[in-house]
């Protein structure tokens, strides 16, 4: 890990309400690297994923206890505001989620809110997006039709383009390609290493080779503690931990 | 593919970013505020009705008024003007005593014609008349006139007492007038005055028709017959002059009809108080109906002549017995505007009673020594008593409704000119002295009876056909039938209430024995109909869940069949005439605006709310457990009754609650679909009169803060209490029911 | 036989096809209503032929047959004519028993004559007179007729324009100073200059008010020309071309003319003021006054019920409050309307009304501006009345749009405002509008409210008009609903009104019944939308 260290987390916990998720991680995520997030359904992956931009706020009863640091900046410092964290920090959700909106107003919703007016403007980062985003191609000459009409695979490549049109530092992606088929969830990985060397992507999956396919570290969690991160091919090659090599392996329930 | 564009950032503007921080923080504030303040203003509804309403419940105030006023002698008689800005007072000396009732000023007049001679009696004689009965044997009629000028913006009043020509009762001027009672009717004055030694004489104005040319008219005098009922203690004559009631010292009563001026006849006597306590006072109520007796043991109670039972010639009989005084009753006086009264005793208790309602109202605070006299103001707004020191005491009356009572709501009361205790609802009458009826009961009892004619026809139609659409029915029809019940519950009211009234409401009555033969014939009809379709090859047969298009026809001809049908037994059995075979055989009445206009045009407007809620829980009910019912073998019917209805039982329990909330508020329709007269019986082909049109044709009639007015409002908290209490219950139902879904 | 029977019961299929017969019978019944309707109304502008029918005692009656009536399939045995010439005969219907009839004609040269009073006149032209002398007489009287109708119709307008419009205006001038000098007056003596000049404005007043009125007599003594008409009863009525509506000829007129004089009703119908006490003529201000007081409580109503959804879905904490407050809310639209009547009684007209005229028109007092019935207040009762309807279906809307697009935005750094704002308000806006034409349905068809706070058979100005402010709220309207109720049993003449009042209800059929088709089909197309985002 020679990189430049993008985010910090130290000795991070979380309750909901009185149940621990969370239990006391400390990791730290270089910068325009893809890292990955594993383990089994209710480990508490997504809940890490969602601290990073704060999405946690949303939820009633959620407790934190911890530092984590994003390009250096604490992200619960009472001088940030969440809007601005989130405007650095994208998200991409499990569930494509396009606005009932068209297609150029999807991309351009995030500039806007961040008081970009010029249309010339917005039309240039909605082709860069789109184009960054690997739909350009697709969705050029329909560009404001309804965004509800495209595929799956390119609503969630649209997500993507969205995220991106706010130049964020870091891309969370939350299981992006859990309800694609395999054509679909290619184009997705094949974007995603193509981003790299724009932006800090962390991705939660918990399908093992899309982890071992794109990621260059990984992070396995378990029951909510961190049991493993380093890089990806040592994880899977090498785990240092038995339960680790267990799930990997298929050994776990 | 490496990136194609240049980055160029966009900038994060703190200062932006901070208004809109701003913005989004006054956003919420103002959508959590006004969300809060529209919903609470929604709500507050019941709020400001209920806030009309309180003032009928609150119990009458009195609190007295300066200090005493010093009259300066024992007063015979006492009254105030209108705007109660001075009170009069009549003294045996002959001296009418006018004082300010703010304390100020001080008026002494002379009674006219006395010719030295004394006061002796007097006594309130209706029309705001006073007749005085003198020591030599005459009686006068006082009436007071108060000017009103203004000057400098200020009211003044000066009093002008107006005297008529004595008339002499004992014609040797010798004997005083003990008791004096008068009326002034349209075909002359009577008066009935006791002179000493106990004589009670007649003066009366008889009409005696001539051969030829106009009657003369001729002052007549005359005894009127005593029986050993004891010594005259009290008199009292109705304003027509056509009753007299004599209360006695042994506690009686006795009546003499003077409707025959020149023959007055003893009619009856009654015992009217308790232990023979001797009667001290009489007097009428406003409209001259009912009387009230005071006795010397302090007991009140009000009388009314009403024909005894079975019919026959009228009685006195008791109506109310009011709380007793502790000492013997020594004045009363009537409210001008409705049926209240005070009465004053000699312990110096004043109290404030209503007749219709048989309540005490008050006991005036504050007053000591034996009250000689006691007025009610004629707005029923303040009382003067003057006790036997000459100290006259004014009281502030707050009563505004005096007249409602729970009791008076909704349990039987007895009215005037009724012969028992009854519920009546007649809020408005011609004339200034009515008595106001305003009795809930029969408008609760109009809405309920055609709530339930309603739910009657609609029940079963709404539930069979919802049955039908969720179980049985084929798809693609459903899809089209759904929305057009849904249409049918968007009908206006008032259309459903004018075709009721003016286009159904003519036809039932020509057809309604048709329309009882309808139901078992269009069920026969389905019978057969389902008979011949059996026979049908099944390969030609339509496909099922098409079967109620299939009836529709059905439904026509059995209208058909029936309506001739029933005209031919109409003329075969009930002689062409089932009105007057209704009639004659079942004692029922007939009205063209009845119940059952009422009960199916409110039916079809019913119908569809039962239905909708009705067919999406029996549709809700999950799949799987129909599925398991036909594995077993049972058919569909089996399957629908036995497994999808009483799991959805909860749903059509709450569809009916709702219907039946929305029949009971219903108001056009049943405005314009029944007569609107406030009965009380069951019968189907009557009409009623419901709560909900009560209000939309009274309520804009109504003075503002009225008692009406606000009784009107009352029956809109109870239609709002208990719509909002039924459809409640409904809706909890229903949410139950749908987690209960989620489990299955 | 017996057992099959037993067998077919046992089935359920008997009580499977009643359940059937009771949903045909709910069917028939809609099927019922619509076609009454229908027949009533439509016919009522069908120019039907005047039937001259001579009866057994020699007597000639001639009147449009609207109704038959027979037993139940067997023949007719009397029929019902419109005879008309209320003036002159006492009944505007007779009755006639079909077997008294000896002679039935149609003669073409029967007119029907439309009136400004008394309702039609039927009979047979005569002549024509000018300033009481005939002009034409038989056959060229009915040309002579014809060639004046136009004129007499544009001096009519005239006049009218005249009355509402030059001494409408001074009334109105005058009715204005007339409570300015009272406010004055009550100032005393610093106001003294200001009485006077407002006493010379009076005084201007009354002069135009004085040439106007020259003018209306000048204009009405241009109207000299009158009809003669004889009927058949064999009376001759004169009736000054000032009072003829129209005048057609049912007997004499072409399929395409009558379906001519069919649409030029129709449109007199929605189009024209009513004439003798809402029995004939249009009903313009009522439909006018529907209109206006449904957009009033749109206008209220949809921001409030929109805000409040909102409030209750998206900023609200949820929880057990919410909840109770959402059922009651939901159950409030099952609250009878007559109950809100009441309230808009007791808080709108009597608290605010009353409140409001003793800050701001103390001078007219005690005649109430806003302290009465009118179209604000009644345009209020409805919106609350109706705004569960909107809270409900916005909320419906609310609760229908994912989690995750709301999410999407946030993640994206807006605010929970900007969210609000630009993702979820456009997602729900349809919602919003099916809950707004529900509402508008429901109020344009409510009317218990609407008679006690403001609504009334017979509005002098309609609450909209070309004098500032334009828009009078204080104004009571006229409403389509409550037009039924007044006409069909208020008024004194029921039989001649009733087609009219099938026709009002006809129009506020189809514009309820429009509105609810339009929100059902919006409805439907939404949920599909949901159902595709869905995938």
């Amino acid at each position: 890990m020679l990189e430049p260290a993008m985010i910090e987390i130290e000795r991070l916990s979380l309750w909901y309400a009185d149940k621990r998720a969370l239990n006391d991680i400390s990791m730290t995520i270089p910068k325009q690297r893809i890292t990955a997030f594993i383990g089994p359904s209710g480990c508490g992956k997504s809940t890490l994923l969602r601290c990073l931009n704060r999405m946690n706020d949303l939820v009633d009863g959620v407790r934190i206890e911890g530092v984590i640091r994003i390009g250096g900046t604490d992200i619960h410092d009472a001088g940030l505001d969440v809007t601005e964290l989130r405007k650095r920090v994208g998200m991409v959700f499990q569930k494509s989620n396009p606005f009932p909106k068209s297609i150029f107003e999807n991309v351009a919703y995030g500039p806007r809110i961040l008081g970009v007016r010029s249309r010339a403007d917005l039309d240039g980062i909605v082709e860069r997006s789109l184009r960054a985003a690997a739909l350009w191609e697709e969705v050029s000459d329909r560009l404001h039709d309804t965004a509800l009409g495209l595929s799956g695979g390119q609503q969630q490549r649209l997500c993507i383009a969205r995220a991106i049109a706010v130049e964020p530092d870091v891309l969370l992606m939350d299981e992006p390609c859990s309800a694609l088929d395999p054509i679909a969830t290619a184009k997705i990985e094949e974007l995603m290493l193509e981003l790299r060397s724009s932006y800090t992507i962390v991705i939660v999956t918990h399908n093992m080779q899309q982890a071992a396919r794109v990621s260059d570290d990984t992070g396995f969690l378990l029951l909510g503690d961190l049991v493993e991160f380093g890089a990806t091919r040592g994880i899977f090659t090498n785990p240092g931990d038995k339960r680790t090599e267990d799930y990997i392996t298929g050994r776990f329930g | 593919m490496a990136i194609a564009f240049q980055v160029r950032r966009i900038p994060l503007d703190r200062t932006r970013t901070a208004r809109r921080l701003l913005v989004d923080r006054w956003a919420a504030r103002v959508v959590t505020g006004g969300g809060l303040v529209i919903i609470a203003s929604i709500l507050a509804i019941v709020g400001v009705i209920a806030l009309e309403i309180v003032p009928l419940f609150r119990p009458a105030r009195a609190g007295r008024v300066g200090e005493p006023i010093a009259v300066g002698s024992p007063v015979l008689l006492a009254a105030v003007d209108e705007y109660r800005d001075a009170m009069y007072a009549v003294t045996p000396a002959g001296r009418i005593e006018i004082r300010g009732l703010s304390g100020h000023g001080a008026v002494t007049h002379d009674v006219a014609g006395l010719n030295g001679a004394g006061v002796t009696t007097a006594a309130v004689a209706g029309g705001g008349r006073h007749l005085l009965g003198t020591s030599d044997g005459r009686v006068i009629s006082l009436e007071m006139k108060f000017d009103v000028t203004f000057e400098d913006g200020r009211r003044r009043i000066v009093p002008s007492p107006q005297f008529a020509e004595p008339v002499a009762v004992d014609p040797d001027g010798r004997r005083a007038v003990t008791r004096v009672a008068g009326a002034f009717p349209d075909g002359g004055p009577v008066i009935v005055a006791e002179v000493s030694p106990p004589r009670l004489v007649l003066v009366a104005v008889v009409q005696r028709k001539a051969l030829i040319g106009p009657g003369t008219k001729e002052e007549t005098r005359q005894d009127l017959p005593l029986s050993d009922d004891g010594a005259i203690n009290a008199l009292a004559l109705d304003g027509r002059g056509d009753d007299l009631f004599v209360g006695t010292t042994r506690g009686r009563i006795v009546r003499y009809d003077l409707r025959d001026r020149a023959n007055p006849v003893r009619v009856e006597a009654v015992d009217a108080t308790t232990a023979g306590s001797a009667v001290t006072v009489l007097g009428f109520l406003n409209g001259d109906r009912t009387l009230v007796v005071g006795d010397a043991a302090g007991g009140v109670s009000t009388w009314q002549l009403l024909p005894g039972p079975g019919g026959g010639a009228p009685r006195l009989t008791r109506l109310n017995d009011f709380e007793p005084h502790a000492a013997a009753i020594t004045a009363m006086s009537p409210s001008r505007r409705d049926k209240g009264f005070v009465t004053s005793d000699t312990a110096g208790v004043v109290r404030l009673h209503y007749g219709t309602t048989g309540q005490t109202l008050l006991t005036l605070p504050g007053h000591a020594g034996s009250v000689r006299a006691v007025t009610f103001a004629p707005k029923a707004d303040g009382v003067v008593a003057v006790d036997a020191t000459g100290r006259a005491t004014h009281w502030d009356v707050d009563n505004p409704h005096p007249e409602v009572t729970m009791k008076a709501l909704f349990a039987k009361v007895w009215y005037e000119g009724y012969g028992e205790p009854t519920y009546v609802w007649q809020s408005t009458g011609g004339t200034d002295d009515f008595e106001a009826k305003l009795s809930l009961t029969p408008l609760v009892f109009g809405t309920l009876k055609g709530t339930l004619y309603a739910l009657l026809f609609a029940v079963p139609i709404a539930l069979l056909a919802a049955l039908y659409v969720s179980e049985f029915m084929h798809p693609s029809l459903r899809a089209t039938v759904k929305p057009a019940v849904e249409i049918m519950a968007a009908l206006p009211s008032v259309v459903l209430g004018f075709l009721a009234g003016l286009w159904l409401a003519p036809v039932i009555e020509a057809v309604l024995p048709g329309l009882v033969l309808f139901g078992p014939v269009f069920a026969l009809g389905i019978l057969v109909t389902l008979f011949l379709w059996r026979r049908v090859p099944a390969a030609r047969r339509l496909r099922p869940g098409v079967e109620a298009l299939a009836l529709v026809p059905v439904a026509a001809i059995a209208g058909w069949f029936a309506f001739t049908l029933g005209g031919i037994l109409e003329a075969w059995l009930l002689g062409g005439d089932y009105r007057g075979w209704l009639g004659s055989a079942l004692g029922l009445g007939f009205d063209q605006r009845n119940s059952v206009v009422v009960g199916i045009a409110m039916g079809f407007a019913v119908i569809p709310i039962i239905f909708t809620i009705a067919e999406d829980s029996l549709t809700n009910v999950p799949q799987h457990l129909r599925a398991g019912s036909l594995a077993l073998g049972a058919t569909r019917w089996q399957t629908a009754v036995r497994i999808v209805l009483p799991t959805a039982s909860p749903g059509i329990f709450s569809a009916i609650m709702i219907g039946f909330g929305r029949a009971v508020g219903e108001t056009m329709i049943v405005l314009m679909a029944t007569g609107n007269t406030p009965v009380m019986d069951w019968n189907i082909f009557s009409g009623f009169r419901a709560l909900s049109a009560n209000i939309a044709v009274e309520l804009p009639e109504a003075p503002e803060q009225g008692t009406l007015f606000r009784v009107l409002f009352l029956a809109a908290f109870l239609l709002f209490c208990f719509t909002f209490t039924v459809n409640t219950v409904a809706e909890l139902v229903r949410l139950r029911l749908r987690r209960r879904y989620q489990g299955l | 036989m017996k057992t099959s029977l037993r067998r077919l019961f046992r089935s359920g299929e008997p009580y499977v096809w009643l359940a059937g017969g009771a949903l045909a019978l709910a069917l028939s019944m809609v099927v019922i209503l619509v076609a009454v309707i229908l027949v009533n109304a439509l016919g009522f502008f069908w120019p039907r032929a005047v039937m001259q029918a001579t009866l057994r005692d020699g007597t000639v009656v001639a009147g449009q047959v609207v109704d038959r009536e027979g037993a139940a399939g067997g023949p007719i045995v009397r029929v019902k004519l419109k005879v008309a010439n209320r003036d002159l005969t006492s009944a505007d219907f007779v009755w006639i028993d079909d077997s008294a009839i000896t002679a039935r004609a149609y003669p073409p040269e029967i007119v029907v004559v439309e009136r400004t009073e008394w309702g039609p006149l039927i009979g047979v032209v005569k002549e024509v007179r000018e300033r009481g002398a005939p002009v034409a007489t038989g056959a060229a009287a009915a040309a002579a007729l014809d060639a004046r109708l136009p004129a007499a119709a544009r001096l009519r307008r005239d006049v009218r324009a005249v009355e509402t419009g030059a001494i409408g205006d001074v009334n109105r001038k005058q009715e204005q100073l007339r409570l300015a000098l009272k406010g004055l007056e009550k100032r005393g003596a610093s106001a003294r200059a200001d009485v006077e000049a407002a006493q010379r404005e009076l005084a201007k007043l009354d002069e135009e008010y004085k040439a106007a009125e020259s003018r209306l007599i000048e204009l009405r003594s241009r109207g000299t020309a009158a009809v003669v008409v004889a009927t058949a009863a064999g009376k001759d009525k004169e009736v000054p071309l000032a009072q003829v509506v129209g005048v057609y000829r049912p007997n004499a007129m072409s399929t395409p003319a009558k379906v001519w004089h069919y649409a030029t009703r129709v449109w007199e119908f929605v189009s024209d003021d009513p004439r003798e006490s809402n029995t004939e003529g249009g009903v313009f201000p009522a439909i006018f006054g529907t209109v206006m007081m449904v957009m009033i409580m749109s206008v209220i109503v949809a921001p409030l019920g929109v805000v409040a959804a909102f409030y209750l879905r998206e900023y609200a904490k949820q929880g057990a409050m919410v909840s109770a407050v959402r059922i009651a809310v939901n159950n409030l639209a099952g609250v009878p309307s007559i109950v809100f009547g009441v309230f808009g009684v007791g808080f709108f007209i009597y608290a605010v009304g009353g409140t409001i005229d003793r800050w701001f028109y103390a001078e007219s007092l005690p005649a109430p501006t806003f302290g009465t019935g009118g179209i604000l207040w009644a345009s209020l009762t409805l919106a609350l009345l109706t705004i569960p309807v909107v809270i409900v279906a916005t909320e419906e809307g609310l609760a229908a749009i994912p989690r995750s697009t709301r999410e999407g935005s946030l993640a994206l750094g807006a605010t929970k405002f900007e969210t609000t704002l630009r993702v979820v308000l456009p997602a729900v806006m349809p919602s919003v509008l099916t809950g707004l034409i529900l509402a508008m349905a429901r109020a344009a068809g409510e009317v218990a409210p609407l008679m006690l706070t403001g609504v009334v058979k017979l509005a002098p100005s309609l609450p909209l008009d070309g004098l500032p402010p334009f828009l009078h709220l204080e104004r009571k309207f006229m409403h389509l609903g409550f037009h039924i109720y007044d006409v069909g049993f208020q008024s004194p003449n029921v039989d001649a009104a009733r087609p009219m009042v099938f026709a009002t209800t006809l129009l506020l059929l189809v514009i309820v019944v429009l509105l609810n088709l339009f929100a059902i089909q919006l409805r439907s197309r939404l949920r599909r939308r949901y159902r595709t985002t869905a995938l």
